[in-house]
């Protein structure tokens, strides 16, 4: 096998595992249903989108077709997709050509930097045919179907399907490599990560106020369309390959593949530029990057003296580590604080936006009405419990440790310290949430700050067997073999089942705070009784924990 | 001090026996080497002593504890590093050896004695405000020794120590392993370095595909032939 080829194949088996998946479904047959059950969540949680992408696709089509317009609907996914493939793909791009941990073992090998930069590009555009295929598929079918296209129109598809995520992927790579010859962003590789974080946190809240204002009927779509006559080549004067796409598929004849080549031409060219210009400067770049950063300060004996001063007991030492790894470790900043605190900022801002309407004028005004506040509070209690419960602190906890496992099961710690140091840090982000919904219950709702602060303690004791039964999900099963924090933290199942949980503790106390509305009670009883039914609830799950904890520390190895 | 009964461990439902009924005891005052071809169990067995694998059966006692029935008491007699150690890459050196510290709970006065002679003799304090991700694999194997004896405990057991270190830092180590000894305490060290175990250790314990198939002192495992090099020896005792 030739050197490139052989680095193409291991690069695709490392990255997809497919060995891996092999030796899950042919050796270790009783786990091979962990993924099976991922695939068939991102399947269940996949299908309403697209179905809902669909219908919107198909107004779209049938406004283009009043307007005479019908390839319109061909312009704007493709427009969609590239931009998308873009965005991620710079960020993408450079996670995998230069901050990937494997990249380094690369240099030394008989390959071509081109020959890298090539296999790590497959690798990629790889991963962007699941972003592009769910949107461009629903409006090539739609539109080849509702036009009636000949075969000819479904060859072509096929070839653009493959070809669409090349182009925006080969102008990002071309920007990074660029880029990152003159400015050594390595060093800001854990800033980057979080503004990557952000702006996909973003780009969601984005997408969800572009559908709020999406009109709701095919009819408005349709009145809207034709009030922007020539919408095709609007687009296309600011995005050609768009526009080269739609013509490549929806012209017959020799002009459809007179377009369809003038795309493959311009990807294969700026292809071309992309190896020539990896060959020049990709290692150049990769090894000015290598370098580590030191402070290499020494210290004065006074110093050092200083710095060993404090001595903290076992459980505090523990959940003051484990915080400091928290905080400085950008995926889990995100997921696990970050969520926490602009989840509920994110709110104010969408009723921002349409704060100007004069329904939420209304209802701002209601909020405060007397006899309709303690209810809005119970409100404020339930949201401020859903934050603290969105969070992956807890259910991630044993997980994260990963390899340093070791050190947990070498101390002189018992497992109930452990848990117990565990249990401080998944609180503490907890109450981060709770606390800016307090805040914003205050700052922006006007809510009386003594009512707030009693529906704060409520939520906090709530949160106990919250964060109790997530916590001892991850005890039960961790994952604590993984290659980037990534996979302990997003790619981890006990995130999602934490969450759960999380909702069904909600869903008990909303239970209970409905049924004792219905009877009439006031609200202050309703918070007591909420307290209560926490506090039991709490207090199980803390046994439970500490039980499976005591067990599960021991059976554990490392 | 080390007292090892008929420890056992299989993988994949017993088809792989990695260890296979291992008795063996390290005295007081004695440095143990532990010598065996790659793949041979050594660190599986090092595992087990520590409490970082259960064994299928059988007991390890560290200094009169079982491991099994009280682990936290016998752990506070050990001093271990593994291998290739994974630290809390973002914690600095300094975060780390303090946090070692508070779990063995070492009062504030003798931690700074102790990090301080540590980090002197390895030649780390420039680099111990810096976080451990920086860290070369030699400067992590370090701060990760200094972690380990920071409460000073009787028992250190090191897997392949030397592995990484500098030959100034590797000679240091091996003169604090005879002193720690000669204190009436033990050490238990894999390796691979023949010559370090030929000139280090006072008793040798060489494991094979699981079992062990000598231990003694280099003279005992000579059989009366001086002239037998511990290379021939262990090639002879490790063939097919």
């Amino acid at each position: 096998m030739k050197p490139f080829n052989a680095f193409l194949k291991m690069q695709l088996n490392v990255n997809y595992g497919f060995s891996a998946l092999k030796y899950r479904f042919t050796r270790e047959k009783k786990k091979a249903w962990e993924p099976i059950l991922i695939g068939a969540a991102i399947l269940i949680g996949l299908v309403p989108i697209l179905v809902l992408y669909t219908a919107l696709m198909l107004a779209i089509f049938t406004a283009g077709t009043l307007t005479k317009q019908p390839e319109m609907i061909l312009t704007i996914a493709f427009m969609f997709s590239q931009i998308v493939i873009l965005i991620f793909g710079l960020f993408y791009i450079m996670g995998t050509f230069y901050f990937s941990k494997d990249i380094e073992t690369f240099v030394p090998l008989p390959l071509k930097p081109y020959e890298v930069i090539g296999g790590k590009f497959a690798v990629v555009m790889v991963n962007e045919y699941l972003t592009s295929m769910p949107i461009l598929l629903p409006p090539i079918i739609i539109f080849g179907v509702g036009t009636s296209q000949g075969i000819l129109y479904w060859l072509k598809s096929l070839v653009l399907l493959a070809a669409v995520p090349a182009l925006p992927l080969t102008v990002a790579a071309l920007l990074i490599i660029l880029l990152m010859r003159f400015v050594n962003l390595r060093r800001y590789k854990d800033l980057l990560a979080v503004v990557g974080g952000l702006l996909a946190l973003f780009a969601g809240v984005g997408i969800n106020m572009f559908v709020q204002k999406v009109p709701k009927s095919s009819e408005e779509i349709q009145n809207y369309i034709s009030s922007q006559s020539g919408l095709v080549d609007m687009i296309g004067s600011r995005f050609p390959p768009s526009i080269w796409a739609t013509r490549a598929l929806s012209e017959n004849g020799l002009p459809g593949l007179g377009y369809l080549l003038l795309f493959a031409v311009v990807c294969i060219l700026l292809f071309g530029l992309l190896l020539w210009l990896s060959n020049l400067v990709f290692y150049k770049a990769l090894l000015a990057g290598q370098e580590v950063s030191r402070k290499k300060k020494s210290l004065t004996n006074e110093q050092m003296d200083r710095q060993y001063e404090k001595v903290s007991n076992p459980v505090y030492a523990m959940a003051g580590r484990e915080w400091k790894v928290l905080v400085r470790t950008p995926i889990y900043l995100l997921n696990g604080l970050a969520g926490v605190i602009i989840g509920p900022i994110l709110v104010i801002t969408m009723f921002m936006v349409r704060g100007s309407d004069p329904e939420i004028t209304q209802m701002f005004n209601m909020i405060r009405d007397p006899s309709i506040m303690p209810y809005v509070l119970l409100g404020g209690l339930a949201l401020m419990m859903f934050t603290s419960g969105m969070n992956l602190v807890a259910s991630t906890s044993l997980s994260r440790e990963g390899r340093t496992i070791w050190i947990t099961k070498m101390i002189p710690v018992s497992a109930r310290q452990q848990v117990n140091s565990k249990l401080i840090v998944s609180m503490l982000a907890s109450a981060l949430g709770i606390v800016t919904t307090g805040i914003i219950m205050v700052v922006f709702f006007k809510l009386p700050i003594l009512w707030v602060l009693g529906a704060a303690i409520v939520g906090l004791i709530a949160s106990v067997p919250m964060v109790a039964l997530s916590l001892l999900l991850d005890v039960f099963h961790p994952k604590l073999i993984w290659n980037s924090e990534q996979e302990a933290m997003k790619q981890n199942m006990n995130g999602g089942l934490g969450m759960l949980l999380s909702i069904l503790i909600l869903l008990i106390l909303g239970a209970v705070a409905v049924i004792m509305l219905l009877a009439g009670l006031s609200v202050v009883l309703i918070m007591i009784a909420v307290s209560v039914v926490s506090a039991i609830l709490g207090i199980l799950s803390l046994l439970a924990l500490y039980s499976v904890a005591e067990r599960k520390y021991r059976e554990m190895e490392a | 001090m080390i007292n090892i009964q008929n420890i056992s461990k299989s993988y994949n439902k017993g088809s792989v026996k990695a260890v296979d009924n291992l008795c063996m005891k390290v005295n007081k005052g004695e440095i143990f080497g532990f010598l065996g071809p790659n793949g041979a169990g050594k660190t599986t067995t090092i595992k087990m002593i520590v409490g970082l694998l259960n064994p299928d059966e059988g007991t390890v006692m560290i200094d009169g504890t079982d491991i099994r029935k009280d682990p936290l008491g016998a752990k506070k007699k050990i001093g271990y590093v593994p291998d290739s150690p994974d630290l809390y890459e973002r914690l600095t050196g300094t975060e780390y050896l303090n946090f070692m510290a508070d779990v063995y709970q070492v009062s504030s006065d003798l931690r700074k004695q102790r990090i301080e002679y540590y980090l002197d003799m390895f030649e780390l304090k420039d680099a111990a405000s810096d976080l451990i991700k920086s860290y070369s694999h030699g400067m992590k194997q370090k701060i990760a020794l200094t972690g380990a004896l920071i409460h000073d405990p009787a028992v250190w057991i090191l897997d392949e120590p030397m592995v990484g270190l500098d030959p100034k830092s590797a000679h240091l180590l091996k003169t604090q392993m005879r002193e720690h000894c000669d204190k009436g305490n033990t050490v238990f060290f894999s390796t691979h370095i023949l010559e370090v175990a030929e000139k280090l250790c006072d008793r040798i314990g060489i494991i094979n595909k699981g079992k062990l198939v000598a231990i003694g002192t280099l003279d005992e495992l000579r059989h009366g032939d001086n002239k037998d090099s511990l290379e021939n020896i262990f090639l002879e005792l490790t063939e097919e």
